[in-house]
């Protein structure tokens, strides 16, 4: 019997592997570390984050699974087994969730949420004029499956929405700016910045100072792609000399955020504990059944990994 | 040469003078604060005139409500029925209603303030979330703005129910009305947003009856009018926890007067009246097409009918 180690990634994890389970009832579905068996048994792995000295010992590995859109965390080990097939989860739940989330956002920050708390706060009833959609401009940063599915419902609300990504992608309605050369472009129309890039070499770091300053006076940040994207001493800067009107984060380097971290008590940032995309059972099994037939058929798995750039 | 006075609720005059004066800049206009000779004045473009100033404009042709809504124009026993009343119709309104409605249910659905309490305290811990499918959304009032709310809220996956006083049908919506729909409405209302218009019918219809009507831990979303709610008896429903928060737009005394005890309580967020705001560049031509109309002795457009008050 065909064997696949899960190691588990949700709290949920023993309704995965009771859907898992009823999906694949000729495959023998083990978690790890506890049911791991004779690591020889092993063909199939469906993971997130993997300890190193994990994968190596399963000598006959034929595809690897990640739970998560993102595989910085299986990239990032550096005894990843060079020549087993990756694909990325591109549950649809995934794309909702967070598309959910950068809307509730980007309206929050449309709509002056926080100068209203701290208006009331003070007990002031605060007279502001409001902007309309269309003077408001959003900017998609990586502009793949995640992506789109935000900028369009973002668009859907009137707002002016642009996509940056590494190679360009025509979706209608939505400017779009690719390359090294389009970044700075697109971060100077850009009033609130949905950061979902995939975490790669090349995208470390990307929001740093100098994107900041390419940005409009007054723009908001909103990440929830991984937290290696934003060099968060300069995200303090920019939020403390004003020219960032605040910052929405879900994600974070360390995860959970260290107690000392000075973003928790920054008055100009809003931080949520790695919750903006939910990949859910119902949604993601049937993906993984399709590519645990394709990889057992020796068929190339979907939503293969390119190993080189990074997603 | 037409004259019209103008009176907002809140402090944008200045917006609107100036953008009188760049569009249409040979009708003349006079802040409510400056009305000079009150024989002068044709037209009134109004917010909640205090009762009696507009009786003393013994040549108005025309008041125009500033907002969808005209019950703050009958507040005023002694508005002169014998001119004719015409209201602001403005799509925009209704986008800006819906990404008010949408914003703060939003924010209750992903928890937003239950993680900004967390962050006051440096606490990493998740929530679990619930799909937008397995949330359900009462809309009272289905007229333009709550239909329009609805349709962003089914197109985000919510189930969404509305109440109307009349039956009223929606795709994709669960529709129930009157008195004998009022209860089951009620029950799955995990959030209600309140759209009512404010008439003698629908006033205090938010008391605790209504309240307790709601699944435990239900969330209230006011961006009717103040009357419609009792403010006691919802002070008492968050207090004892059966609704877990409630978001306020409108009051019934606005601003909303120091010392109120909705400025401080911990499940209230309020905003001042700022869900569906008009914004003079998006209305101010038919508000020029209508001064330009009863001109021209023809009708206006978007009239009221004072019997309806709606």
């Amino acid at each position: 019997m065909t064997v696949l180690i899960f190691k588990p990634y949700s709290k949920r994890h023993g309704e995965w592997r009771h859907s898992l389970r009823r999906a694949l009832p000729d495959i023998e579905i083990r978690l790890y570390p506890d049911e791991e068996g004779d690591p020889g048994d092993i063909e199939l792995a469906l993971l997130w984050d993997p300890p190193v000295g994990m994968l190596p010992r399963y000598k006959n590995l034929k595809a690897i699974l990640s739970g998560a859109a993102g595989v910085d965390h299986l990239l990032k080990v550096p005894d990843l087994p060079a020549h087993v097939p990756i694909a990325r989860n591109t549950d649809p739940n995934m794309a909702e969730t967070i598309s959910e989330y950068a809307l509730c956002h980007t309206l929050s920050y449309h709509r002056d949420v926080r100068l209203f708390q701290e208006a009331q706060a003070r007990g002031e009833w605060l007279v502001l004029t409001q902007k309309a959609t269309w003077e408001r401009r959003v900017g998609i940063l990586g502009f793949g499956n995640l992506g789109q599915a935000t900028g369009k419902l973002i668009a859907g609300f009137g707002f002016p929405v642009a996509g940056w990504s590494r190679t360009p992608k025509a979706v209608p309605g939505i400017e779009s700016f690719t390359g090294a050369g389009g970044l700075e472009p697109f971060l100077a129309r850009t009033d609130i910045l949905v950061c979902l890039l995939p975490r790669t070499p090349e995208t470390e770091g990307i929001l740093d100072a100098r994107a900041f300053a390419a940005m409009p006076e007054g723009a908001a940040v909103i990440n929830a792609a991984r937290g290696d994207h934003i060099v968060t001493d300069d995200l303090i800067a920019a939020l403390d000399s004003g020219h960032l009107a605040g910052a929405t984060l879900d994600v974070f380097l360390p995860e959970p955020l260290p107690k000392d971290s000075p973003l928790w008590t920054h008055p100009k940032v809003v931080m949520t504990p790695h919750v903006a995309g939910i990949s859910a059972e119902h949604t993601s099994v049937p993906l993984f059944v399709d590519n645990i037939r394709r990889a057992l058929a020796d068929q190339p798995m979907l939503h293969l990994v390119d190993r080189e750039l990074g997603y | 040469m037409p004259v019209l006075i103008f009176r907002s609720g809140s402090d944008r005059t200045q917006w609107w003078l100036d953008t009188f004066r760049e569009r249409a800049p040979e009708i003349e206009v006079r802040p409510w604060s400056e009305p000079g000779d009150k024989a002068d004045i044709t037209h009134a473009l109004v917010w909640d005139p205090e009762p009696g100033v507009l009786t003393s404009m013994p040549n108005l042709k025309l008041i125009i409500s500033l907002g969808a809504g005209v019950d703050h124009l009958f507040r005023d026993p002694d508005v002169p029925l014998q001119v004719p009343i015409a209201r602001v119709v403005d799509v925009n309104l209704t986008a800006r209603m819906t990404e008010y409605v949408v914003l703060y249910v939003l924010r209750h659905h992903r928890h937003v303030p239950l993680y900004e309490a967390r962050q006051r305290e440096s606490l990493w811990q998740s929530e679990p979330q619930p799909a937008a499918f397995d949330r359900t959304v009462g809309i009272m009032g289905m007229g333009t703005l709550g239909r329009d709310a609805a349709e962003k809220l089914v197109e985000l996956g919510f189930r969404v129910t509305g109440w109307t006083r009349t039956p009223r049908q929606m795709e994709g919506v669960e529709s129930f009305h009157g008195e004998a729909g009022f209860a089951p409405f009620l029950a799955s209302a995990e959030i209600l947003v309140n759209l009512l218009p404010l008439t003698p019918q629908t006033v205090n219809i938010i008391d605790a009856k209504l309240l307790a009507a709601l699944p435990e831990g239900a969330y209230f979303i006011n961006v009717g009018r103040g009357p419609h709610v009792v403010d006691k008896d919802l002070v008492a429903a968050l207090d004892s926890g059966h609704l877990s928060g409630a978001v306020l737009d409108v009051f019934r005394k606005e601003p909303l007067p120091a010392g109120d005890p909705f400025w401080r309580h911990p499940k209230i967020t309020l905003t001042p009246h700022v869900a569906s705001m008009s914004d003079p560049r998006t209305v101010i031509e038919q508000v020029i097409e209508n001064v330009r109309r009863t001109e021209r002795g023809e009708a206006p457009l978007n009239r009221v009918d004072p019997q309806q008050q709606y």
